[in-house]
């Protein structure tokens, strides 16, 4: 088809013509086209169907304010529902589809909802379909949810990227219009940092869209001028395509920038980056949107706002009709009428709400005064339109203004609360705004030409001395303010037929007088109510119309009725771009440890611990199920020798005169005696007497100490170390740092482990039993004088050692290790081994710690030092706390030991119900213990220290599995420790 | 095998990682040490006297550096604690200033913990505004410069080292994952 709506010799480059396609039809725009400018360049005028009735609607204005022309883009998994046509940029091989509709967009099936449009008004759904009330969810919300609606997601993974990003600036300038753009110079040139940002995608904003002239050029030159001008500034960002949707503290700002949206690829480039701006102040400069008169039938595709008609015509080279007719209550429609006049149109009639209008037009339109457009016919688009002095004309455009609103709603965005000016006929900003934001042009209410430029410098001047920034004066250029008066009309009370006023949720002035007349009249009910001012437009064409009708309803001013709160975004944000770069395995960052290389090398299957990625087990060959790895490992360890990298164990350098008193502090149990070249198991309470969490300490020197924390709490424990010694107390020496990732530590455990070590260590270091006897560390030098730190601790229960060199040579080590452990066939263990272990040993760790547990409960009791005070000691001597019936924490394992005990299960006693009432506790881990051959576990249940060798039920009713099992000692392998020490 | 016959071999985080993108370079910096040296409560000037005797340079101020002509660059993280970045190709660095620094200090060594990666030429500024939050144009972030931040929710030090280069210090355990969020805003704005 054609393009025959298009007009010649304008500002579209006809040169080269660009394909695209609409509900699979093939069609031709050009560069600089939006969608919707292409569409109706290609007279295509009904884009899709009506949220709720499925009324045939059209572009309505041409920009983000759009509430009809919502498209789906693409198609697949890249499929975009409902996007505005009036912003889409036109590339090669754009494919648009429209939406909401069953059958052909203009034989659409649900149209037939509009006939029962008397049964659906505004909440009808919270008082019918009440009987049966099972069929509410079952049955009639589906179906009105697939009735109603806006485009559908594609349900695949989005295969496009996203990205995130900071900018900063002094001077943010939101919108290219003329009052931004002049705003943008006067600061560019007076050498501030200046980011200027606009949503289109050419800036300039209306200065595109009028005949105007500034500086005796046309509007629209002096505007690429100005742009040209902010492009040689080093210090000014131009960013098109970007959308500052939201006004956050401090001078924060949120900007969507579309940076491949107008390509047919993005080339593997994000299509959007999502911006935080820091800046230190903004001026707000993001014009007016045009709003509506509601009167009969004001929907039909071809009835848009005159200002719209005019930025087609001017901007895009678009007559949107053949036979046009102008209704209006302000100046401003006038000057549609003129500008499409001279482009050639034919202008049928103005039609004017006001009786005293002074603007003249071209010859030969008819013009009406005091005359209203009562009603419209057409059935895909617009024939005619009847006035209320009864005439009828013929039209295939009615171009409509009901005057102008500022946009404030960033301005709103921390709850500054817009005023109403009645001389304009708009609400301004009001209250507190923005930290930082002025507000200029006709954002603020100057709605002309001169005044907006000249509010736009005159803000700016005014933030450059705040900057103390000095001004370079520059008289403004040359510019006339337009007639602009305007009357409060808002709607046509003679209309019989629907009057709309939210086009995209189909509300009419109807549903808002119903509002009123049912009681919700605040502005924030009407909203809710009949959904006017929801969804993508968030009501820019019609939250004024609506809140005018309902301020008329409740016989009130306009001013006391007020407006609904603005809320980011200003326009829709996709979540793929709050989301950026974290998606899958990007969603948070991985830790690695030192020997993660040789660990994949070597075939170990890897588990999340935290942030934390540790080999789990390390299957062979041969091994078809974990449990026969994990068996092994343990089996090997304890039978000989095995090594676990245990890296993940928090490390904290504590230095100072006073860290052994600082130490004793914040531990349970007492360090202050610990001698250099020892290490002591430690218990951290918090301050309400719960256990924190465990660990060592190792005294390296008599200044010096290295702490371990449990790989979970490392962060925390940290923390909390630095909250005592900068906060509780400031008075003594201590130093901290985590030298978690400086050292790669292994835990070297069995029977064999001294002797593996033995041809690790440097000959000179004695590790034998005497010279350096369980619980001895000490700083020493390994393979040839690369340093190292010993620990003789375990976890295992065995003969252990921990043995930390520097991080760059942990996966040497790990390897070095194990292959100097052939002769012993070391083994190397990951966390299920270890967690079976300690087990095995009874060992707490972060099951049992679990927040609710105290060292009592632990059978840590006497741990908590009374010689001395420390952190939680208080505390933990509640009487609750220590109640004799409370918990302790035992050993269990299955009467039948055929039976595998479940963590998590409850403990009732024999013969008791499973309930909430019987509950005595719970099995915090479990494991099969390949040493013993039967599964074993660890819980807490009240006096259970009393109760070794009775048998209570491990309830599990969410697995149903209920078995009996036998209270132990918590102490599986070597209760007496003997191994420790050999 | 006798025990003096055996050697650990030493890697970087990342391998020696280094690739040049046209418009940005990435460079992992090896070779490097870094030690915390933190102020004993109590001693006023003696710190500071023997960094300027021992080192050859002023304790640095809270986000600025200062470098000697004995190749030690001071970065000043906080109050009572300044990081030493100093060429070092093994061994415990701390070593080096407790000898000379004695009690003057609590020295860590911190080599290992940190990766470092050098990012630098033209298009360097275009990548890290992706990733990090601060400002690090002109004179919001002159030379020498440093700061701690987060970029992809890892903990950064950020040092500008000149103009159009900046060195990027992270988690040894998350190098990977610094790198790629380098990578990636290089791609991205290539």
């Amino acid at each position: 088809m054609a393009q025959e709506y298009r007009i010649t010799d304008g500002k579209i480059s006809k040169e080269k013509a660009l394909n695209f396609s609409f509900n699979g039809t093939s069609y031709q725009g050009h560069k600089g086209d939006t969608l919707a400018s292409a569409l109706l360049a290609n007279g295509v005028k009904l884009i899709g169907r009506s949220f709720k009735y499925h009324r045939p609607r059209g572009v309505f204005s041409c920009g983000s304010e759009e509430p009809n022309a919502l498209v789906t883009l693409n198609s697949g998994a890249r499929t975009e529902p409902n996007t505005r046509a009036t912003t889409i940029e036109l590339y090669e091989g754009l494919e648009a589809h429209s939406q909401n509709h069953m059958g052909s967009l203009k034989n659409d099936l649900l149209a037939f909802n509009d006939l029962l449009s008397p049964f659906l008004s505004a909440g009808f759904y919270y008082k019918t379909f009440m009987w049966p009330a099972a069929f509410w969810e079952k049955l009639y919300e589906p179906i009105i949810r697939n009735a109603a609606g806006l485009g559908a997601l594609s349900g695949q993974e989005d295969p496009d990227s996203y990205d995130k990003g900071f900018l900063h600036c002094d001077i943010l300038v939101i919108g290219s219009g003329p009052s931004g753009l002049i705003a943008a110079l006067t600061a560019g040139r007076a050498g501030a940092s200046v980011i200027v940002a606009d949503e289109d995608f050419l800036l300039g904003g209306r200065l595109h869209m009028e005949q105007m002239e500034i500086g005796g050029v046309s509007s629209s030159e002096w505007a690429v001028r100005a742009v040209a001008e902010l492009s040689s500034m080093p210090n000014v960002r131009i960013m098109p395509r970007t959308t500052i949707y939201g006004a956050y503290d401090h001078g924060i700002f949120g900007a969507l920038e579309r940076k491949t949206d107008h390509q047919k690829s993005g080339n593997g480039k994000p299509r959007q980056v999502l911006w935080r701006i820091y800046s230190k102040c903004s001026v707000l400069a993001a014009g007016a949107t045009e709003r509506s008169i509601a009167f009969g039938n004001n929907d039909r595709p071809g009835i848009m706002m005159a200002g719209a008609v005019r930025a087609y015509a001017n901007r895009f080279d678009v007559g949107v009709g053949k036979k046009v007719a102008i209704y209006t209550n302000n100046d401003d429609g006038w000057r549609t009428a003129n500008d499409l006049s001279d482009k050639g149109i034919d202008i049928v009639a103005i039609i004017d709400t006001r009786d005293d209008v002074t603007m003249t037009t071209p010859e030969g339109i008819k013009t009406y005064k005091a005359t209203n457009v009562v009603d419209t016919k057409g059935r895909h688009a617009l024939s005619s339109i009847t006035l209320s002095n009864g005439e009828t004309l013929e039209v295939d455009c009615l171009a409509v203004s009901g005057g102008w609103s500022s946009n404030v709603h960033l301005t709103c965005h921390q709850r500054g609360k817009p005023e109403w000016n009645a001389d304009i006929a708009s609400f301004v900003p009001g209250g507190t705004l923005p930290t930082g934001m002025v507000v200029a042009g006709a954002a603020n209410g100057s709605m002309t030409l001169a005044s907006g430029l000249k509010s736009g410098r005159d803000v700016t001047h005014g933030l450059l001395g705040d900057l103390g920034i000095k001004v370079i004066n520059k008289p403004l250029p040359k510019a006339e303010d337009e007639a602009s008066s305007s009357a409060l009309f808002w709607h046509v009370a003679e209309s019989k037929n629907r009057a709309w006023i939210d086009l995209q949720n189909d509300v009419t002035a109807k549903d808002v007088k119903q509002s009123h007349l049912e009681g919700f009249r605040s502005v924030e009910h009407l909203k809710r109510y009949t959904t006017l001012g929801m969804a993508t437009d968030q009501g820019k064409t019609s939250n004024m119309l609506g809140l005018a009708v309902m301020a008329e309803a409740s016989n009130k001013s306009i001013a006391e009725t007020g407006t609904t709160m603005f809320r980011p975004p200003y326009t829709p944000v996709p979540i793929g771009a709050f989301a950026g770069r974290s998606r899958g395995k990007e969603f948070r960052p991985t830790r690695k440890t030192p020997s993660h290389k040789w660990a994949k090398e070597n075939g170990a299957v890897f588990v999340e611990v935290g942030n934390w990625l540790r080999a789990q087990w390390y299957p062979k060959a041969n091994e078809t199920h974990w449990r026969e790895s994990v068996d092994r490992e343990v089996l090997a360890t304890r039978n000989s020798v095995g090594v676990c990298d245990v890296t993940t164990l928090g490390k904290i350098d504590v230095q100072g005169r006073d860290a052994a008193e600082f130490l004793n502090k914040v531990y349970a149990n007492a360090f202050g005696k610990l001698g250099v070249g020892k290490v002591r198991y430690g218990l951290m309470l918090r301050e309400d007497g719960i256990a924190m969490d465990d660990g060592t300490a190792a005294r390296m020197s008599e200044t010096h100490f290295v702490v371990t924390t449990t790989t979970a709490n490392a962060v925390n424990v940290y923390r909390h170390m630095e909250f005592c010694r900068q906060c509780l107390w400031p008075e003594m020496d201590v130093s901290l740092i985590s030298t978690t990732e400086q050292w790669a530590q292994f835990a070297v455990a069995g029977p064999n482990a001294r002797k593996l070590l033995q041809k690790i260590v440097d000959k000179q270091h004695d590790i034998s039993n005497e010279a350096f006897p369980f619980m001895a560390c000490g700083e020493i030098s390994v393979c040839g004088g690369t340093p190292a730190r010993l620990f003789r601790i375990s976890f295992s229960g065995e003969l252990a050692y921990e043995i930390a060199v520097p991080t760059r040579y942990g996966n040497s080590m790990m390897a070095t290790l194990m292959n100097e452990g052939k002769e012993f066939d070391c083994v190397a263990y990951g966390t299920e081994a270890l967690g079976v272990m300690r087990i095995e040993k009874g060992h707490a760790a972060g099951n049992e710690l679990c927040g609710t547990t105290t060292a009592r409960d632990l059978g840590l009791g006497r741990m908590v030092s009374k010689k001395k005070d420390s952190i939680g000691n208080i505390l933990s001597e509640r009487e609750y706390l220590n109640r004799a019936e409370g918990l302790n924490l035992v050993g269990f394992k299955p009467v039948n030991k055929a039976h595998e005990l479940k963590a998590g299960a409850h403990f009732v006693a024999k013969g008791n119900e499973a309930t909430m009432g019987n509950d005595e506790g719970w099995m915090t881990s479990v494991c099969y213990s390949p040493n013993l051959g039967y599964s074993i576990g660890l819980g807490f249940i009240n006096s259970g220290n009393q109760r070794i060798g009775e048998t209570v039920t491990a309830a599990d009713p969410l697995r149903d599995h209920t078995i009996d099992v036998e209270i132990v000692s918590p102490h599986f392998i070597d209760p007496e420790g003997e191994r420790l020490r050999v | 095998m006798s025990k003096s016959s055996l050697t650990l071999e030493a890697v970087s985080p990342l391998f020696g990682y280094a690739h040049d993108f046209g418009t940005v370079q990435v460079k992992e910096l090896v070779g490097k040490a870094l030690v915390s040296i933190a102020k004993p409560l109590g001693i006023k000037t003696g710190l500071r006297t023997a960094i300027k005797k021992n080192l050859g340079v002023e304790w640095p101020e809270i986000g600025s550096s200062n470098t000697s002509k004995k190749g030690y660059q001071l970065l000043g993280m906080q109050s009572d604690m300044i990081f030493a970045f100093f060429d070092h190709p093994g061994g415990l660095a701390d070593t080096i200033l407790k000898t000379s620094l004695k009690e003057n200090a609590y020295c860590t060594d911190q080599s290992d913990a940190w990766v470092m990666i050098k990012v630098s030429g033209a298009g360097v500024y275009a990548a890290l505004e992706r990733i990090c939050p601060l400002n690090l144009s002109g004179k919001a972030f002159e030379i020498g410069t440093v700061a701690r931040t987060n970029m992809e929710h890892l903990g950064v030090i950020i040092l500008k080292e000149t103009e159009n280069s900046f060195i990027l210090m992270g988690a040894t355990s998350s190098a990977d994952d610094l790198l790629h969020a380098i990578t990636v805003s290089v791609k991205h704005t290539q």
